[in-house]
């Protein structure tokens, strides 16, 4: 089962393509990858489309600068930013998540959206706050999944739209600190379950046969890597969801 | 003598009346098999010391502890999604719906991915019991209130003189998606 974008192109001076919408319809047959860019919030994955931003601004680069920070006492829960001359409202991720975010806002990557309309221009601009860059990615439409409605939609709304199953090795932390992933509540017994009933070896008397022992380390590998599986799923957001969010407020 | 030795023999049936004590037969045998009732199969399972079952055709498969990846912005009864065999299935614990003091997970701990109307999902369970055939007129035995977890097992039944409740997967999926799912009807039939 594969999936294709449902993008809106209708004729006509001034229409906007609703190519932002990571809206798609399902169709088979078809071998199409959607671009992705992994962030980190709050030392967890997610994934955005490539396609929704359009640059990124490092701290590091001085490329922006704080000019106000969210006031949601007064109703403002986004930030102000100097980027490129101009005041860009940003909105942190982590909070839009109910997540406590590990990089203040001042450190912090701020990846670039808006609504983008024919002709290269882009509309209602505004940034979003992330702990880190984890790279891009291609992800093949069938590795997309769709989260049902009931699981998170009454808190967040569309915000998170469906997951995508990424190699654990493009997980990877790009500083060398070992494999990005949230702290599973089950990460320690993992590889301890033991067998299910059906899957009990019995000697030819019936009786239940004695665990081997002595197994080789390649045998503990193999059991711990079948029990996690090569693919992590990672939650995708729509930025979409964010900018309409943003200016209606 | 030969006239008494008539009368008291049994009197020879003829063909209609063994006919007629044949159909008998099978008329009797067939009320008997009308009063039979049909048996239902229930998966048990523990959380912690209690005994609970579901049925067993709502069942898809019963797995290992595996991976679980967070989702934000849930219900604190749906502990994320995992990841089996590359489809996505949010992982509920129902210990606190059912005030059982969840334990820590150990070698015995399962998910139980099962199927209710359109929904998939996993539920964290503690141990694994076996498959038991009860009557379905068993499962009508409804639950008096006691800790206010009546609403979430549909039956209570007795067996091997132990309590073993049967789940209410709708109540359940309802108060964990804290009403986005229309609540169901407790299941009769």
């Amino acid at each position: 089962m594969l999936l294709r974008e449902n993008r809106d192109h209708s004729s006509g001076y001034g229409h906007a393509y609703n190519i932002n919408s990571p809206a798609f319809e399902v169709q088979s047959g078809l071998d199409q990858t959607v671009e992705l860019i992994l962030v980190q919030v709050a030392n967890q994955p997610f994934g955005l489309l490539m396609k929704q931003v359009y640059n990124i601004a490092r701290p590091e680069a001085n490329l922006f600068s704080v000019k106000s920070q969210p006031d949601p006492a007064n109703g403002r829960e986004w930030a102000e930013i100097f980027y490129q001359g101009k005041t860009l409202s940003v909105l942190e991720l982590a909070s839009k998540l109910h997540l406590t975010p590990a990089e203040p806002l001042d450190t912090s990557k701020i990846l670039l959206s808006g609504q983008f309309v024919p002709g290269g221009t882009i509309q209602q601009p505004f940034g979003v706050s992330v702990d880190d860059i984890i790279g891009v990615c291609h992800i093949g439409l069938d590795h997309l999944r769709l989260l049902d409605d009931w699981v998170c939609r009454k808190r967040l709304g569309r915000l998170i739209w469906g997951v995508a199953l990424v190699g654990r090795e493009t997980l990877t932390h790009h500083n060398g600190s070992g494999e990005l992933q949230p702290a599973s509540p089950f990460s320690g017994i993992i590889s301890e379950t033991g067998p299910l009933p059906g899957q009990v070896q019995r000697n030819k008397n019936g009786r239940i046969a004695p665990a081997p022992t002595g197994s080789s380390g390649l045998e503990d590998r193999s059991r711990v890597k079948n029990n996690l599986p090569e693919e992590q799923p990672v939650m995708l957001l729509d930025l979409e969801i964010l900018r309409a969010t943003l200016y209606r407020s | 003598m030969d006239n008494q030795f008539q009368s008291l023999s049994p009197h020879p049936l003829t063909e209609a009346e063994r006919l007629i004590m044949e159909l008998e037969r099978r008329a009797q045998a067939l009320q008997e098999d009308q009063e039979q009732e049909p048996l239902v199969s229930l998966l048990t399972f523990y959380l912690s010391d209690e005994w609970f079952a579901l049925p067993l055709e709502k069942i898809k498969v019963v797995t290992r502890i595996m991976d679980v990846t967070p989702v934000p912005g849930t219900s604190p009864f749906i502990l994320g999604v995992i990841n089996h065999k590359s489809a996505i299935y949010p992982l509920i614990d129902i210990h606190q719906l059912l005030k059982v003091m969840p334990p820590e997970p150990t070698r015995s701990s399962r998910f139980v991915i099962l199927q209710h109307d359109k929904y998939t999902l996993a539920v964290l369970v503690d141990n694994m019991g076996e498959v038991r055939e009860v009557k379905s007129s068993d499962l009508d035995k409804y639950v008096t209130n006691h800790r206010g977890t009546s609403i979430f097992i549909s039956s209570e039944l007795t067996i091997d003189n132990r309590l073993l409740g049967l789940l209410n997967l709708g109540a359940i999926l309802n108060t964990v998606s804290e009403g986005e799912i229309q609540p169901q009807t407790r299941p009769k039939d």
